[in-house]
């Protein structure tokens, strides 16, 4: 099982001293939560599991080992997401052990949670089935019923940089990655701000944690916190929070890798991974550019191609194609 | 014959001893010396007088010179006060049309054709009489004004010299 | 004082041009004017082609800096007497006429004129308008001076009467009792840039002037085009202020004429000007309005001037290819009579015609000629050799012969480059530095900012409450001070403003006037002189981007002249003083290419003093005038380009490279480092980029036989049979030119320059050697432009005939029995037949695909041709906008090989105002990175174009983006990618702009 993998590739690595600690995941008291955990000693790697509920993006603790020689479990957009660090500068590559796993995909705990009043179990085969274990009795779910919205649209299950690819396989490439972009995009422009006002402005109370666990927010000092000049409000006011928003995602824009992290973090379960796989989506069709794919490769706003479509900005294209 | 003695010892440079003079301007140097003697009173009926600048005489032979000098002789022996301009005139006047006496020969409704600014310009002076003193303009001049029926007559300088001579 | 000077004669653009190079280059310099300001007959100009730029505003900048630059000394109103000495050591004595006004004390306010009773013609607007005795010379006139007639001054002439202007002048600026001074100057060379006068059509009857009314001169009519003309550039005809809807425009009046006005060569402008006064006058005009140009040949040679043509083509200027007789009276208007193309007599009434007049040498050019010794040629120019007219003598510009203004700009700055050659021992001795007072520690005081609001004449306030917006000014938070002008960039207008600087202790500046581009330096200048800091201040562009573009609506200009005053002034308050930043220049040149003009630049800067390292990529030096066989100076070019090797090779500071390419190149003016293809590296302050080109090979649908028969060749094949006395060319019967091989063609929409003349030159030496020789000329125009026009004069006198052919019906050659080519004849009307024994081909030159490469290396732009990109087709021929990258020779557009020797010397002289100096200013206000914000992502790196930010280990705060403030440009690109907000640039950082942001909602920003 993945869960015996795990544990024995990171003994190893330890014992054999390739890396100071292991970045990886545990259990906790609670039957659909994971808790991310570091391990530094061969003994403890008994704590070590596949997580079904690993939604935090391992990547963002990564960046607090600078210096240490560390191991980590990475999934597809762990991997990718360390790929972008490691383009930015963020991330040493000889630093890192990265031990890949090609991904089934993750459970997401709000949808287990509404499943049933008590949950004292979740049984996830890792394949196609799901067994929710409450007091009465033990239901069977379909495990793309429960699998995270982000895993439903995953492109890159399979970890594009690993240091020891797992024996283990996972999910197929989503044929349909932005139905649910396209089911928001294909809404009036009346329907879409009240779908934005609704879903992400009126729940928002300014928590940050989506920054907080987003891998790919590393800046010192957000701009949300600069005062001389203040870009953002820090109040609750909709245009404040609107402004935050939409300025996260596009400093995001050619970085994220959707993770999820932001979505999983969020308190109010506003469904925030759908700014940025709206850009994703403009990246992939004007640019064919995708996050997270080759270290070596330059950021999309770093190059420069004379063939770079413009029809997006000139007047007459706009026009042409209805869209002013 | 003028023209072409003046021209050929211009172009070829041929060494003369000579000096080429056109008669107009000795008749004017002999008019204001008094050796010949003119009197415009024979013009009773104050027949207007208009003039022809040849272009082998005046733009391509002597200039502008002798241009004047026309001038100065035909209001000496016309009057002044008889005597209308064309324009433009004198270096810049139009050509008549003759082709320096090359297309004399034949050629009639071409020119006629090439004579008609002209005959305009000619017609525009109201003068009776337009004097020219080479005799290719003169036929030229004589067809046009038979052709274009126009009232003005032809005439050579001399003869305007003969009907003014003090006798 | 003595070889350390230089005296300029000639106050028009080629003196301004060789005077700045010259002082900038170390040498004080004396610029010497008849009259009492310089601009000379540009500063006439409305607009000027090809880029039908404002011509004041092109050289006014130009103007003010010769003003300004504290090592000309402005001697106006003043001629020269007497010369003596020798090269190195001459003595010149001038006097300087009474100006009868205290220059110290005017401040052109212009109350003495409007008091002024004696009205007389005005000369600088050609006699169209008039103005008093006592007059400014031109709105824009440097130095801003009003100057007193002496030979229409009521007082002047009578003691005692009028002196109206002494009584009103507030600043008691007149002085009757002004008497004539004599100088005495001691120099090392003299420059002589006297210009031209244009050819005065009255004596040539059949065209009308000054008898018919609705006829001018192109001259007059450039001053009726003019915003500072008669009728503040209105077009309408003086006579009855009607519009003209129909203009014609008569060439070569005083030109190409030996019967008539008796002026043989041709005055190279013309066609040109009248192609461009056909396109402004229909800008000037509203609604119909149609263009008539009459001509012989279009000459449009020069860079960018076939373009022109297309585009005056385009919006519908007629060309009609004939020669009107006489210009006759009609009802209201004209009457030409002209036979068309086609040979049918037209007669066309037009509104109003203007006459494209000749240039001819000034009528005080004999005198000057007599006082300095200068011999004249046989127009009355004055003679030059590369330049020179006698030892020491040099002379440039017009009065060497009639050129275009681009070509005027190199003559000038080579005229100076051969003047530093010969004084270059004498560099900085007798210069002085400027000194500002010390700057005023501002950092802990509150803002007290200053707006100055400027009318630019009639410019802003013609349309915009100047009033109004100070008044609105005023009230602002922080203002302290609030006024209006006139001219703000007058130098009064300056002395008043470094005054209210000091008396209101203000520590930041706005003007709300023009766009910094004109002279946002002049201002910064204005503020060191003052003790603040540059960078304390910020312009409003209340002329460009209001005044300009909203004529018709007065009232909004103004509201939005407030706007942008108020955002100006949130802006400054936020400024903070930003240190001056300097680079120190490494004193060595690079050249690029051993040609005839890299080889006479590198020769010109090493003469100067200068290390030169000269690059060829073949293996020896030379170039293309190796092959050539024409005689330029006297001499086969073969030789002369041998005799330049030779002097290269051997002298001592030139470092001759060859065999190499350029492989990389750093670094920015003053500090570059290449890399040849070797390995090898070359320090040095600046390079030369004198490439050259190639000769164009006949082929596809020019090829016109060429490589099929033998007898099929190009000029320069015509060239090496002339050399060696080839015994066919006795034996020839009949030749045939074909013009226009490979040029004006889509491929290659330019002219070639140089063909036409180039064919008139064989013609002659053919018909020497053969004088039976039948020879045919098909061509489209010939353009034998200049004193050129008298070899097309001589190849037709020998008898060859030339036949015109239009691209629409290319002669079509024939090679499969025989060499046949067939032609259309368009004046017969019908196909002529030759059976040649020779065709000739005047091929055209074209670009090097190589320097298109070496251009990029440099950061340098190219045109769309392939050919080099000069920072200004104008006034900045030989530089590239790039600074310390200079360009000469074929590289640049197709040339003469004298003309190449100019440029080369031209692009010395430049290159020499860098070289010249310690220290350049760099860019101060450059970006930087606060290490605090950093996390070394490494965008900037990745896109900055001039390679400025890099990667360091700072302590404290580990890996960061540091950027290199001698590389930085300050373009903002760095600043605008960081997503952590650490990069900003200095004064323009995101509060500042916030700050203006938020002033043109109408909101005050602290």
């Amino acid at each position: 099982m993945l869960t015996e993998k795990i544990r024995e590739i990171a003994k190893k690595l330890l014992e054999e001293g390739k890396i100071e600690a292991f970045l990886c995941y545990e259990g906790t008291s609670h039957p659909f939560r994971n808790r991310a955990v570091l391990v530094k000693s061969p003994e403890e790697v008994k704590k070590l599991l596949w997580p079904s509920f690993g939604v935090i993006n391992l990547a963002t603790p990564l960046q607090k080992l600078k210096g240490q020689k560390a191991g980590i479990l990475a999934t597809g957009c762990v991997s990718r997401a360390i790929v972008v660090l490691i383009q930015e500068g963020q991330l040493k590559r000889e630093d890192l052990f990265v031990v890949g796993v090609p991904c089934p995909g993750m459970l997401d705990p709000s949808k287990v949670r509404d499943k049933a009043p008590e949950i004292i179990d979740v049984i996830d085969d890792l394949k196609d089935e799901v067994l929710i274990v409450t007091p009465e009795d033990k239901i069977k779910f379909s495990r793309e019923e429960l699998l995270r919205n982000n895993c439903q649209e995953c492109r890159h299950p399979v970890p594009p940089l690993y240091d020891l690819l797992l024996d283990f396989s996972g999910r197929e490439k989503s044929p349909d990655p932005y139905r649910r972009v396209q089911e928001i995009e294909d809404l009036t422009l009346e329907e879409r701000w009240q779908w934005f006002e609704r879903e992400v402005l009126r729940r928002c109370f300014r928590c940050y944690a989506c920054r907080q666990a987003c891998p790919l927010c590393y800046c010192p000092t957000c701009f949300v916190d600069d005062s001389r000049p203040q870009w953002v409000g820090k109040t609750r006011d909709l245009i404040d929070t609107a402004l935050y928003h939409l300025v996260r995602a596009y400093h995001l824009a050619g970085r994220c890798v959707d993770c999820g992290s932001c979505e999983a973090a969020c308190p109010m379960d506003i469904p925030l991974r759908l700014l940025t796989k709206k850009l994703e989506k403009e990246a992939l069709l004007a640019f064919s550019f995708e996050a997270g794919l080759d270290p070596e490769a330059p950021l999309l706003f770093t190059s420069f191609d004379e063939n770079d479509p413009e029809d997006f900005m000139l007047t007459s294209e706009l026009k042409a194609s209805g869209k002013i | 014959m003028f023209y072409a003695v003046l021209e050929g010892l211009r172009r070829f440079k041929i060494p003369h001893s000579f000096k080429f003079v056109s008669i107009i301007t000795l008749y004017a140097r002999w008019i204001r010396e008094g050796r010949l003697k003119v009197d415009p009173s024979w013009n009773k009926e104050g027949l207007k007088v208009t003039v022809q600048d040849p272009c082998k005489l005046v733009r391509q032979g002597l200039g502008d010179q002798v241009a004047e000098d026309l001038r100065f002789v035909i209001k000496a022996v016309v009057g002044e006060e008889n005597f209308v301009d064309v324009y433009p005139n004198m270096s810049n006047n139009y050509c008549c049309g003759g082709g320096g006496g090359s297309i004399q020969a034949g050629f009639r409704e071409k020119r006629m054709r090439f004579g008609r600014y002209k005959f305009e310009q000619v017609a525009k002076t109201g003068a009776d009489i337009v004097v020219t003193p080479c005799h290719n303009c003169h036929t030229q001049l004589i067809d046009l004004g038979t052709y274009y029926k126009g009232k003005f007559k032809a005439v050579h300088l001399w003869n305007l010299i003969t009907k003014a001579l003090v006798r | 004082m003595g070889a350390g000077s230089v005296l300029v004669v000639g106050g028009g653009i080629a003196g301004v041009q060789a005077a700045l190079d010259l002082a900038a280059g170390g040498f004080y310099v004396h610029l010497l004017e008849r009259g009492p300001a310089i601009g000379g007959v540009m500063a006439q100009l409305d607009k000027t082609f090809p880029t039908n730029d404002c011509s004041m505003c092109i050289l006014s900048p130009k103007l003010v800096e010769v003003g300004r630059d504290l090592n000309i000394n402005l001697l106006t109103l003043s001629e020269i007497l007497e010369v003596s000495g020798e090269p190195g050591n001459f003595k010149v004595r001038i006097r300087k006429n009474p100006r009868y006004v205290d220059e110290s004390k005017c401040i052109a306010c212009g109350q003495c004129a409007e008091k002024c009773p004696k009205k007389v013609p005005n000369e600088f607007d050609r006699g169209l308008s008039q103005r008093k005795a006592i007059y400014l010379l031109y709105p824009q006139a440097v130095p801003l001076k009003y100057a007193i007639d002496p030979r229409h001054c009521i007082w002047l002439k009578k003691p005692g009467r009028c002196g109206f202007c002494a009584k009103v002048c507030p600043a008691g600026a007149i002085n009757f009792e002004d008497q004539p001074q004599e100088l005495e100057l001691e120099v090392g060379a003299i420059i002589l840039a006297p210009g031209f006068e244009t050819y005065d059509p009255t004596p040539l009857e059949n065209f009308g002037y000054r008898r018919l009314p609705y006829v001018m001169t192109a001259h007059e009519f450039e001053r009726l085009l003019s915003a500072s003309g008669p009728t503040r550039g209105e077009l309408i005809r003086l006579s009855d202020g009607r519009i003209p809807r129909k203009i014609a425009w008569i060439q070569c009046v005083g030109s190409r004429d030996i019967n008539r006005a008796k002026v043989p060569y041709c005055s190279s402008v013309c066609c040109m000007y009248a192609l461009k006064q056909a396109l402004i006058a229909k800008e000037h005009i509203k609604g119909p309005f149609e263009a008539a140009i009459f001509y012989m040949d279009m000459r449009t040679m020069g860079k960018g001037f076939e373009a022109y043509l297309e585009r005056a083509r385009r919006e519908g200027v007629r060309l009609l290819r004939s020669r009107v007789h006489t210009i006759l009276p009609a009802e209201e208007g004209l009457l030409l009579h002209y036979v068309d193309e086609k040979g049918n007599l037209k007669d066309e009434s037009f509104d109003m015609v203007v006459l494209s007049v000749g240039l001819k040498p000034h009528p005080t050019l004999p005198s000057l000629s007599q006082v300095l010794s200068a011999p004249q040629d046989e127009f009355g120019f004055l003679e030059t050799r590369l330049l020179e007219n006698r030892p020491g003598v040099f002379v440039c510009g017009v009065g060497a012969g009639p050129k275009d203004i681009p070509e005027t700009v190199v003559e000038a700055s080579a005229a100076a480059a051969r003047v530093e050659n010969l004084l270059a021992e004498a560099r900085h001795t007798e210069t002085r530095e400027k000194t500002y007072p010390p700057e005023r520690f501002v950092f802990p005081e509150a803002p007290r900012i200053g707006v100055f609001i400027c009318h630019c004449g009639i410019n802003i306030a013609s349309v915009v409450d100047v009033e109004a917006v100070t008044t609105f000014a005023r009230e602002l938070p922080d203002v302290v001070y609030a006024g209006h002008n006139l001219f703000t960039c007058a130098q009064d207008t300056i002395n008043r403003i470094v005054a209210t600087i000091k008396e209101r202790q203000l520590n930041r500046v706005v003007i709300a006037a023009c766009t910094p581009r004109t002279h946002e330096p002049l201002f910064q200048e204005t503020l060191r002189a003052a003790g603040l800091n540059p960078f304390l201040f910020e312009m409003a562009n209340i002329r460009d981007q209001d005044s300009w573009v909203h004529p018709d609506d007065p009232e909004r200009a103004t509201q939005k002249a407030k706007e942008l005053v108020l955002m100006a002034v949130n802006r400054v308050r936020l400024k903070r003083p930003v240190p001056l930043a300097t680079i120190k220049v490494r004193r060595a040149a690079l050249v690029v290419g051993g040609g005839l003009s890299g080889m006479q630049a590198a020769l010109s800067l090493a003469n100067q003093g200068f290390e030169v390292a000269l690059v060829e990529k073949s293996q020896e030096l030379g170039g293309f005038a190796r092959r050539l066989f024409r005689e330029v100076y006297g001499k086969p070019l073969k030789v002369l380009a041998e005799e330049l090797a030779a002097k290269v090779a051997s002298h001592p500071r030139i470092d001759v490279r060859l065999g190499v390419t350029i492989s990389n190149v750093e670094g920015s003016v003053g500090n570059f480092r290449t890399t040849l293809s070797d390995g090898n590296v070359i320090e040095h302050g600046v390079v030369i980029i004198a490439t050259g080109a190639r000769p164009y090979l006949p082929q596809g649908r020019f090829a016109f036989g060429y490589g099929e028969d033998k007898r099929v060749k190009t000029l320069l094949e015509i060239d090496e049979l002339l050399e060696r006395k080839d015994p066919l060319l006795k034996e020839l019967r009949q030749a045939v030119f074909i013009q226009c091989v490979g040029s004006r063609n889509e491929e290659h929409p330019y002219c070639s320059r140089v063909c036409c003349t180039h064919t008139m030159e064989q013609i002659i030496k053919l018909k020497e050697i053969n004088p039976e020789l039948e020879i045919f000329v098909l061509y489209r125009d010939i353009r034998t432009f200049g004193k050129k026009e008298i070899l097309y004069q001589k190849a037709r006198e020998l008898g060859a005939v030339f036949i015109r052919y239009t691209p629409e019906r290319m002669p079509q050659v024939e090679t499969k029995e025989g060499l046949k080519v067939l032609v259309f004849d368009e004046i017969l009307k019908r196909d002529l037949v030759f059976e040649p024994n020779l065709l000739i081909l005047a091929n055209g030159i074209v670009p090097d695909a190589a320097s298109r490469e070496l251009a990029q290396f440099y950061k340098c732009a190219t045109t769309s041709e392939g050919f080099m990109l000069e920072a200004h087709l104008k006034l900045r021929p030989v530089d590239f906008a790039t600074e310390g990258v200079f360009m000469a020779g074929l590289c640049h557009y197709p040339k003469f090989a004298e003309e190449s020797l100019s440029q080369a010397l031209a692009a010395a002289a430049r290159a020499a105002t860098v070289l010249a100096k310690e220290d350049l200013p760099a860019e101060s206000l450059v970006a930087q990175v606060d290490p605090r914000r950093c996390t070394a992502c490494g965008q900037c790196v990745a896109l900055c174009p001039y390679h400025a930010p890099s990667l360091e280990e700072v302590r404290p705060f580990g890996l960061v983006s540091v950027i290199n403030p001698s590389l930085c440009k300050g373009c903002g690109n760095c600043a605008a990618a960081c997503r952590c907000g650490a990069i900003q640039v200095k004064n323009l950082e995101e509060e500042p702009v916030l700050a203006a942001v938020e002033g043109s909602f109408g909101r005050i920003w602290y």
